[in-house]
């Protein structure tokens, strides 16, 4: 995963990611997600949407790098956490075969190295009919994956662009471009585990 | 009290700037950029008579061109 994302510069930003909690919660209400649900937060960074599942009233665990999780213990000790390195053998999430219902992915697949293997593992963890709920970068057409079948998205650009313009009043410093992530445009996607 | 967060507030001397159309000295004074909905506020010189303000050529080529091209870069 880039550097960037792991800076203090980006931490010191607290708008976590394109959307904020409004887009969370709109994930979360067109993925169907109840109370009943098992919830991982995939690559939760500073525990922004934990907060917002939390609230909610869902069960929910977030997994991040070691270094993230070290930063998302200090600022957020309520919620909980898991260390989860992508590792060259593949995903391996430190969960059960079929143990989760939900797994939230905001802003970060387009990051990982190997999306395939995070993917296939995403799947493993979740149970039957689980959903698999991101928001992301794309270049038109959300992306399709052989393990879900997308139910429901929405494109969400407006999201990126009034963050990309938060960022550079905030920080006044250029966004780095999310062309180099697989697109300019941002959508909202829930995928339903076949 | 406001409790406003300026994102730029520009250094102004008395009696540095004049408005051109009251030929009064422009005071520092907030200017709200907004940009999709969100509001950026500036403190910036401007007219106390007619409220027009100066947005200086760094801040013009700078934050404001990044923003630009940034959304045009769709």
């Amino acid at each position: 995963m880039s550097d960037f994302y792991a800076s203090e510069e980006w931490r010191a930003f607290d708008l976590g990611h394109p959307g904020g909690a409004d887009s969370t919660k709109k994930l979360l209400s067109m993925g169907n997600v109840t109370p009943d649900d098992r919830v991982l937060d995939l690559c939760c960074g500073a525990g922004d949407s934990l907060r917002v599942c939390a609230e909610l009233g869902f069960d929910v665990c977030g997994v991040d790098r070691a270094s993230v999780i070290e930063y998302a213990r200090k600022n957020d000790p309520d919620q909980r956490y898991l260390v989860w390195e992508l590792e060259d053998k593949g995903a391996n999430l430190p969960f059960a075969d079929g143990s989760l219902d939900v797994v939230l992915c905001e802003c970060s697949l387009s990051l990982l190295e190997d999306k395939s293997s995070v993917v296939r593992d995403v799947r493993r963890v979740l149970s039957r009919g689980g959903r698999f709920l991101i928001s992301d970068v794309y270049d038109g057409n959300p992306p399709e994956f052989k393990e879900f079948r997308l139910v429901w998205w929405e494109d969400a650009t407006h999201a990126l662009r009034s963050f990309i313009v938060s960022w550079i009043w905030k920080t006044g410093k250029v966004f780095p471009s999310p062309s180099c992530r697989g697109g300019r445009k941002y959508f909202l996607g829930v995928y339903e585990a076949i | 009290m406001s409790d406003v967060k300026y994102h730029e507030v520009f250094d102004l001397s008395d009696g540095e700037l004049y408005c051109g159309l009251c030929h009064v000295p422009l005071e520092n004074g907030p200017i709200t950029l907004r940009y999709m909905g969100n509001d950026f506020p500036i403190l910036m010189p401007k007219c106390p008579l007619c409220g027009l303000g100066l947005i200086p050529e760094e801040l013009a080529t700078g934050k404001i061109f990044d923003v630009e091209r940034a959304l045009e870069d769709k």
